[in-house]
């Protein structure tokens, strides 16, 4: 009993619990799919003729005109695209983002060792097992698609557990040198997606409040927040604030000139300009949270099923982290936390949603739109429950709660609990023809005599040295290409 | 009194959290004010089609109500004669259906 106590606070064994799953799922070929728009990506960063700079910024390419200065994001999928592009030159294809794998990892060993330093007397079982449900939600997200998302989920658990360490230990904080992870994290993730440049902002905003607060003394015991607080607080405030800073000269000075100087060509800012009334459709950025939520406890797809699930989650969240317990600061200051992280969510989904609508809809809400959101929800889940004191009711039902998500995700992982098939497949993923386009691009004597789908089979060609088919440099399909 | 006063408050701290809540205000109406396109950019390459051709492809999967001749007439324009045969016999089977 003891060896497995010992064990449970080992994040190496955390690790290579969460990598069983992982690499099992992998194995069985699950949770990859070819793409239309990840098939163009694979072929224009596999393209040796140009240099990588000149691939990486030009938004008409790797963003489809849609230009949103996350460059950052675009050479990572550089590196995921030349890494399955030399594996299907071995033989091996596989349609597999490497560093949403790796990241994967990190993220459940990052989850369990700041669990471990917050709450070093929590139940020692319930360190794994969150590392594990994070895992074991994520693993449907590791196609070949973008790493934006991934990257800056992985950005936002690094933030949420600093902040968590340095509201409940700040004498722990008092160096500049204490806080470069995270300051270096928050100058980053604006550069791999929007929602990054959303998330330094919050941060930003959130921690300006909270100086604001500690430095208010007769507050002390209504927020918790002292003076010790205040100069870790303002370090990572002024981070925040320059990160985002940061983050809009690049967008409107510095990327346009570094794509013209590339490509000979400067962005269009369409996509970066919200529709008018962006945020009138509030409820559906809400049922989008709420859905997720209940997703993430139940694994069902039945929207009505979900809210409600979503819905009882939520409010136990609410609960639990407003319960006396060791989580940092008082019931107070994380019922302003808990708000103001809801609230900021609730923005971004319906901003997001108003930008691309078809993030509503049930076959898109559970991909990879979700993660930065979901890593804030699970970094909230694991401190509430990990932080109540034993023996708590509250920390019975959280526990109850985590067997409960890991038991129907694994059933649906495992294909015993199955979702409906969407018209157009999710997310237009090619579900039915990837197992095609493998046997296709390990195999070249194969001859192509089933419909594939367009971009799968200009995969396969490009990949057969088909250059002719495919002419990057002009990027066409003429006629004239074809002999 | 006003020394009581004068200690409830860290106005260091607090001027502090004011001069970075203007800054964030200020960057926030940065961010609002999107620059205009300096110049028009280049049509979108045709890369652009095949995401559409792939799309029609994927609803063609599910749609029996789509029309063999707009397949085609795509697959032509695009030069996807190769494809073309494998989409007739597609279509054929379905037609024996």
């Amino acid at each position: 009993m003891k060896y497995l106590k010992k064990l449970c606070f080992s994040g190496i064994f955390t690790v290579v619990l969460c990598a069983i799953p992982l690499f099992c799922f992998i194995l069985s070929g699950k949770g990859q799919a070819t793409h239309q728009e990840a098939n163009c990506f694979i072929l224009i960063y596999n393209n040796s003729q140009l240099p990588l700079a000149k691939l990486i910024f030009d938004p008409l390419r790797t963003d489809w005109q849609c230009f949103q200065a996350r460059e950052l994001s675009y050479l990572i999928d550089a590196l995921d695209a030349r890494f399955i592009g030399w594996c299907i030159k071995m033989h091996l294809a596989h349609f597999y983002s490497l560093s949403s794998i790796i990241l994967l990892l990190i993220s459940a060993g990052l989850i369990h060792r700041n669990l471990k330093r917050l709450f070093p007397r929590t139940i020692p079982y319930l360190l794994p097992l969150f590392p594990l449900l994070y895992t074991l939600c994520n693993l449907e997200n590791l196609s070949f698609f973008r790493s934006s998302k991934p990257w800056v989920s992985f950005g936002i658990l690094i933030i949420f557990f600093h902040l968590a360490k340095v509201l409940q230990k700040p004498e722990k904080f008092a160096s500049l040198r204490t806080h470069l992870p995270m300051l270096s994290t928050l100058v980053l993730i604006p550069f791999f997606d929007r929602i990054g440049f959303f998330a330094a902002a919050t941060c930003a905003a959130g921690t300006i409040v909270l100086l604001m607060l500690s430095s208010f003394r007769q507050l002390d015991r209504i927020s918790g927040l002292s003076e010790q607080h205040s100069p870790a607080l303002l370090t990572i405030s002024i981070g925040a604030l320059g990160a985002v800073i940061l983050s809009i000269i690049y967008n409107f000075y510095i990327a346009q000139e570094l794509i013209f100087a590339f490509n000979g060509y400067y962005p269009s800012y369409f996509y970066q300009r919200l529709p008018e009334n962006s945020f009138s459709d509030w409820s559906s950025g809400l049922a989008f949270i709420s859905c997720n939520c209940g997703f993430i406890v139940t694994s069902i797809s039945d929207p009505l099923y979900l809210e409600i699930a979503g819905f009882i989650f939520i409010l136990f969240l609410l609960v639990a982290l407003t319960a006396p317990s060791r989580a940092p600061g008082t019931p107070m200051l994380r019922l302003l936390i808990f708000t103001g992280l809801f609230t900021a969510m609730g923005m971004c989904s319906t901003l997001m949603i108003s930008r691309h609508p078809a993030i509503k809809t049930l076959d898109v809400m559970f991909g990879k739109y979700f993660s930065p959101f979901f890593a804030v929800i699970a970094a909230l889940f694991s401190i509430a429950v990990c932080a109540l004191r034993r023996r708590n009711i509250w920390q019975k039902i959280g526990i109850a709660f985590v067997v409960l998500a890991l038991l129907c995700r694994t059933l649906r992982l495992t294909g015993i609990i199955t979702t409906p098939e969407y018209p157009n497949g999710s997310m237009n993923f090619h579900n039915h023809s990837t197992a095609e386009t493998i046997k296709l691009l390990n195999n070249p004597e194969l001859p192509l005599t089933r419909i594939i789908p367009l971009s799968s089979w200009q995969l396969i060609g490009f990949f057969r040295n088909r250059s002719d088919v495919f002419t990057m440099e002009k990027n066409t399909y003429s006629p004239e290409n074809i002999k | 009194m006003d020394k009581d006063n004068k200690n409830k408050i860290n106005f260091k701290y607090f001027t502090a959290s004011l001069i970075l809540a203007v800054l964030l205000a200020i960057a926030g109406i940065m961010q609002m004010n999107i620059p205009a396109d300096r110049n028009k950019v280049p049509p979108a390459y045709s890369g652009n089609m095949l995401l559409v051709i792939d799309q029609i492809g994927s609803f063609t999967y599910n749609d029996p109500e789509i029309d063999e001749n707009v397949i085609i007439k795509v697959l032509t324009d695009i030069g996807q004669y190769e494809q073309i045969s494998v989409w007739q016999k597609f279509f054929e089977q379905r037609r024996i259906r």
